[in-house]
């Protein structure tokens, strides 16, 4: 098997490691969205995180990777219904990807050869209680992408085609990379992520030295280098557990509210989706933060950018970017109510 | 004296590097016109790896990435599946890889990356200069770019085969702090801000000591494998002045490590020295002149065209052979259904009870395609247009390009200026890029209105060869008064830009005029319709109006 560069190698890129980790405390947020040129290693950090994150339980060759035995599906014909770990799933989602292949379609080799009607999932099932990748989205099909987005909200996946009518289960974490110079990404799908993070090369030479020397490190042994790196890795991994944890049990002072919808009308985003997922993320900062009790300003403050930056009204050649303007707003607006 | 970047032994040389360092190598692009010395050099490949496969870019889908063998399918009565060649291949040669579009392009990346041991591969980019490029994700997957040209055919004969050694490559030379500096630095120099092209230079100098059968990496090694990646990628030229380290030598300032270069030339100079002379002169000359204007370093190409294969699905058509896209089931098995009873009474038979289904009866799965439309912007950015106007017209420009963006439209921005035309921009979806350029562009100078529109006729009919939708607008005062040739002879001139408008219409190229004067110019007027393009006069134009013009000279899709 290939070899997986240590999330916890990467040097620099601390926002996108954290919206990256957030997502995985809480995957409600609603997946997260980097964009950036190339060789700032987007790839290279989602496919890490898959190696990191904890396993799962499922119910053994459940194709929706079902939790309980009364959740498997019946079209998935289980005779025998165990429990067993597996990783938690990371599905990629090739660029050429046609739609029988991510919603799943009828069984061609059954109805040809059986004439039985049978339903043969796609990526979207196998990518339930996971995560799916698409490297290069904004390169993706319109149609495909509309799709994805709709599943990704309903969290169901519901085939109506051939005379098939399934449905089953698809929630998963959905990231999507790309590169703006190639073409953007239409900006009414760009609120549907929850998190957005821009990530540019370091620009220091010290740390650029660093980011050859460990990924040299990995080429030339990835084993012992993976090894090295072992320790950190399931420090990572036992925080995010802690986290996931700890998450429910956090409270959300009325003040914490309050901030969240004082800095989403200053910044005019669009209906609420900006504020739930500010409060979300909001929360999985402040489990991650492992010592808090509550949810606090502070925590609103670290994550605002990144929960908000995409959802502001847009000026198609208004060259401020998002990032800014939260950051601006929000010394505006927390200036004057302290 | 020729260049060494342009021997046909850089080609090889990089090609032996990356065929013993195949691992961390991955790929090498050979730009090269069909021709002798192309013919010669696949040939000596032939000779040393006869396990290469070579394959066409305009390939299907399925040859390179596998699908559904839908005869044996057919026969077998259960689905078999071929594997594309990329699995089974020990080496890959992509012919005409320039035809290679963003997805594909993607998709070949993201399958050689999954895979556990990828094949090399060696794409020959038989582009004529500038006009398609290999899509950047493929470039930024290869390690070395070298040309091949064919000005050196008496060298070619006289050139020993190429026959390098190949030795098994498995261990791993340690390179010094030093080196690592070096690495790192010297793309940013040149400006390849990508942390991989350090990557590739490390592993390439490896190699390089590992070839020669030494232990250690040298800094001759960088300086023999620097040039094969760097030298014809190279955005910007190294400031002469501050060549100087970088403030990274907190570290050590090497006390043993460069014993040999004792000629006050520090490591950094030679590899930057040897990469320069290893640029085709052209490059250098252009890169050169842009140090001189602002050392603003360049953001990369992004020639972004999308395929067209969305929209909603149309009826199904029979299949003539199988192609990337579905097969339409329902539609199949109606075309199979009647014929039944004959085909068994005909004794054709299937191992199975299903139905007996025979290649002519495949429909394939079709969509209505809307072309995609690009906006090829031709601004007159002349003295006689003047500064103030420029303002103006850049004003429209910008809004129409917010249009663009909502519509997804592609655009392209043509000048045209003092002698000649420059195509700024490609057609491109990236805003922000269109906006960089439009910023940047200056103005004064003659008005050479033919050469613009012979600029804008070409960005038009390459858009028709890729299959888009594409629509002129120009922007102009229409006071012609330098010709082709770049004289000023505003008779000639003229004249000029009649013979270009009626080329235009013979064409059927989409165009329309916007006239930026302070009155209206008849002879603008003519020119539209000799265009057979509308004219509009920007004074009185409200933005809303252009965009909505913009749209409406679109839709009617003369073209396509």
């Amino acid at each position: 098997m290939n070899l997986n560069f240590p999330f916890t190698a990467i040097v620099g890129q601390d926002e996108m490691k954290s919206a990256l980790i957030m997502s995985a405390i809480d995957p409600t947020i609603g997946g997260v969205l980097i964009f950036g040129s190339r060789g700032t290693g987007k790839s290279t950090a989602v496919r890490a995180l898959a190696a990191l994150l904890p396993p799962i339980t499922a119910i053994k060759n459940c194709p929706v990777n079902s939790s309980e035995a009364t959740q498997t599906p019946n079209w998935a014909n289980l005779k025998v219904k165990r429990k067993t770990k597996i990783p938690t799933p990371v599905v990629d989602l090739p660029l050429g990807v046609t739609e029988d292949r991510v919603t799943g379609a009828l069984d061609i080799e059954k109805a040809l050869t059986k004439g039985e009607k049978a339903f043969q999932p796609g990526l979207l099932a196998k990518a339930n209680r996971g995560f799916l990748y698409i490297d290069e989205i904004n390169l993706l099909e319109d149609h495909i992408v509309d799709l994805l987005l709709d599943v990704a909200q309903s969290g169901e996946n519901l085939v109506e085609r051939e005379g098939l009518s399934v449905r089953h289960a698809a929630r998963f974490v959905l990231i999507g990379s790309g590169n703006p110079e190639e073409g953007e990404l239409r900006p009414q799908l760009l609120d549907r992520f929850g998190l957005a993070v821009d990530v540019g090369n370091p620009q220091d030479v010290a740390q650029r030295i660093e980011v050859i020397r460990r990924r040299d490190g990995f080429d030339q042994n990835p084993q012992a280098f993976s090894e090295e790196w072992q320790k950190q890795e399931s420090n990572l991994r036992g925080a995010i557990v802690r986290a996931q944890h700890l998450i429910h049990r956090l409270q959300v002072p009325d003040q914490t509210l309050e901030d969240i919808a004082t800095l989403c009308a200053a910044l005019g985003s669009d209906g609420l989706r900006g504020e739930l997922t500010l409060l979300r993320a909001a929360r999985a900062y402040a489990a991650w933060d492992n010592k808090a009790s509550d949810v606090t300003r502070n925590h609103v403050m670290a994550v605002a950018p990144m929960a908000l930056q995409h959802r502001l009204r847009r000026d198609p050649l208004d060259e401020t970017s998002g990032r800014l303007r939260v950051h601006r707003v929000m010394e505006q607006v927390f200036a004057s109510s302290k | 004296m020729p260049l060494p970047n342009e021997q046909p032994d850089a080609t090889r040389h990089a090609c032996s590097l990356l065929l013993h360092g195949a691992d961390n190598l991955l790929g090498m692009i050979i730009k090269a016109r069909h021709g002798p010395s192309l013919a010669r050099f696949l040939e000596e490949l032939n000779h040393l790896r006869p396990d290469r496969t070579v394959v066409s870019a305009s390939a299907a889908d399925d040859v390179f990435f596998g699908g559904i063998d839908v005869s044996a399918t057919l026969h077998a009565g259960h689905v078999v599946t071929q594997e594309g060649v990329l699995a089974r291949a020990s080496l890959m040669v992509v012919t005409s890889a320039q035809l290679l579009d963003a997805q594909k392009a993607a998709r070949l990346v993201i399958f050689l990356q999954g895979m556990d041991k990828a094949p090399p591969i060696i794409l020959i980019d038989e582009s004529a200069d500038d006009e398609e490029n290999i899509p950047d994700i493929l470039e930024r997957y290869c390690a070395f770019r070298t040309l091949l040209t064919e000005q050196h055919l008496l060298a070619l004969k006289i050139q020993k085969p190429w026959r390098p050694q190949l030795i098994e490559n498995d261990r791993c030379l340690p390179v010094s702090q030093e080196q690592l500096v070096l690495a790192t630095t010297i793309p940013i120099q040149f400006g390849l801000d990508d942390p991989r092209w350090g990557l590739f230079l490390l592993h390439a100098a490896r190699c390089q000591a590992s070839l020669r059968g030494a232990d250690d990496v040298k800094l001759d090694d960088f300086e023999e494998v620097a040039s094969l990646i760097i030298a014809n990628r190279a955005n910007k030229l190294p400031e002469e002045q501050d060549t100087a380290k970088p403030e990274v030598e907190d570290s050590e300032p090497s006390a043993d490590s460069k014993p040999q270069q004792q000629e006050d030339l520090s490591p950094q100079d030679i590899l930057v020295d040897a990469i320069k002379s290893a640029m085709p002169e052209i490059m250098l000359a252009n890169l050169q002149q842009q140090n001189m204007q602002q050392s603003n370093g360049k953001s990369g190409r992004g020639p972004a065209k999308t395929g067209n294969r969305r929209g909603a699905p149309r009826p199904p058509r029979q299949a003539n052979g199988h192609k990337d896209r579905g097969i339409h089931l329902g539609k199949t098995l109606a075309n199979a259904a009647p014929w039944q009873r004959s085909r068994r009474a005909a004794g054709i038979t299937r191992p199975h009870e299903g139905p007996i289904i025979l290649p002519d009866d495949l429909a394939l799965r079709r969509y209505a395609q809307e072309s995609d439309r690009l906006v090829i912007f031709g601004v007159d950015a002349s003295g006689s247009s003047a500064m103030a106007r420029l303002a103006e017209v850049k004003g429209a420009v910008e809004q129409l390009l917010g249009q663009a963006y909502i519509h997804r439209d592609h655009v392209a921005l043509v000048s045209f200026r003092g002698q000649d035309a420059d195509l700024l921009l490609p057609a491109t979806r990236s805003l922000v890029q269109t906006k960089k350029k439009l910023a940047g562009m200056l103005g004064g100078g003659g008005t050479p209105l033919a050469t613009g529109m012979a600029a804008c006729r070409q960005e038009a009919l390459r858009a028709r060869r890729q299959g888009l939708t594409a629509l002129v607008v120009l922007l102009t005062d229409g006071r012609a008064n330098v010709a082709r040739d770049g004289s000023a002879n505003r008779d000639q001139a003229k004249e000029d830009a009649s013979a270009m408008a009626r080329q235009f219409r013979a064409e059927g190229i989409s165009s329309m005029v916007v006239d930026t004067g302070r009155r209206a110019s008849t002879d603008l007027k003519e020119l539209a319709s000799m265009m057979a393009g509308r004219y509009q006069i920007l004074p009185n134009a409200r933005a809303d109006q252009l965009s909505q013009m913009v749209g409406d000279a679109l839709r009617p899709r003369s073209i396509a």
